[in-house]
């Protein structure tokens, strides 16, 4: 009884990640909500001809590696409390590294990834403004030579 | 026949006569009943511990079996659905995605680019009292 129920706890460990997170707040009031899943990703991977705005990136070889995208945009100030620590507990869990952070006006933006020198297996973008709270992660094998190609190249324009 | 208590008050030299004494007879087979009996009992000792960590390890086994079972289910019924059923309508949110993640990416960089002056400026100073 004892190791189900350490089992069970091991399980629900390794379930912190940013599909609980989605699935804990996709339905709350005033909350916005994205999620894109494998088999999608797979089938935007065939698409031809994928690119941002004017240049010709190919997003192709980003979309293929990507296995998850879960967004949430909530204006719930109730929820956002709750969410953030939630946050919180997931990058203490991981083994996330902090690439960025930003405050201008109120608003702070905090950018982290999982990976080695090659490869982003997370990456996870946390807005928090006032009574506003956007937390995006994105899952996969990310080429990290590609992913900053097509950031770079995206504030080109 | 002696009861147990006449037996207990009984001395040792008394005890050793009566046991040396070819008069008391000893029942047939007793001999053969008490070998089985203590064969039996020492059988049943052995297998104890044996018996004891096969059902240890049954148990363990049927645990971690209904933990599993539990755990793929709470698994699968946790899977999410996705929010679009057209992959272009997918594709223009991940798309609008990098294009917020790029917004917010500038931003941080104006803001670092802004202190690039003070940080060159503190370095000369350091520099200049060395």
């Amino acid at each position: 009884m004892i190791i189900a129920a350490f089992m069970l706890l091991t399980v629900s460990a390794l379930a912190q990640n940013g599909k609980a997170i989605y699935n804990k707040y996709s339905d709350a009031d005033d909350v916005s909500a994205v999620y894109i899943s494998p088999a999608m990703f797979k089938i935007i991977g065939n698409i031809p001809n994928l690119s941002i705005g004017d240049d010709d990136v190919n997003l192709t070889p980003v979309v293929r590696s990507l296995t998850g995208f879960y967004l949430i945009d909530s204006d719930n100030p109730g929820v956002n409390a709750s969410l953030r620590k939630d946050i919180d507990k997931l990058l203490d869990a991981g083994k996330y590294e902090l690439l960025m952070e930003a405050k201008d006006n109120g608003e702070t933006m905090r950018m982290y990834t999982i990976g080695d020198d090659a490869i982003v297996t997370s990456f996870i973008m946390t807005v928090v403004e006032n009574d506003q709270c956007t937390f995006i992660a994105l899952e996969g094998k990310i080429s990290r030579d590609k992913l900053s190609e097509i950031l770079a190249t995206a504030m080109d324009e | 026949m002696r009861t147990i208590d006449e037996i207990e008050r009984m001395s040792m030299e008394e005890l050793e006569r009566i046991a040396s004494s070819k008069d008391i007879s000893i029942p047939e087979g007793l001999d053969d009943r008490i070998s089985g009996t203590l064969t039996a009992a020492a059988f049943h000792a052995q297998e104890r511990p044996a018996a004891r960590t096969r059902h240890t390890i049954i148990g363990i086994a049927a645990s971690a079996v209904a933990a599993a079972c539990l755990g793929m289910v709470l698994v699968k019924a946790s899977q999410p659905k996705d929010t679009f059923t057209d992959p272009m309508l997918a594709y223009a949110q991940l798309e609008q995605t990098f294009q917020y993640i790029q917004t917010k990416m500038g931003k941080g960089l104006e803001i670092a680019a802004g202190a690039e002056p003070v940080i060159e400026r503190t370095s000369e100073i350091f520099n200049g009292t060395k």
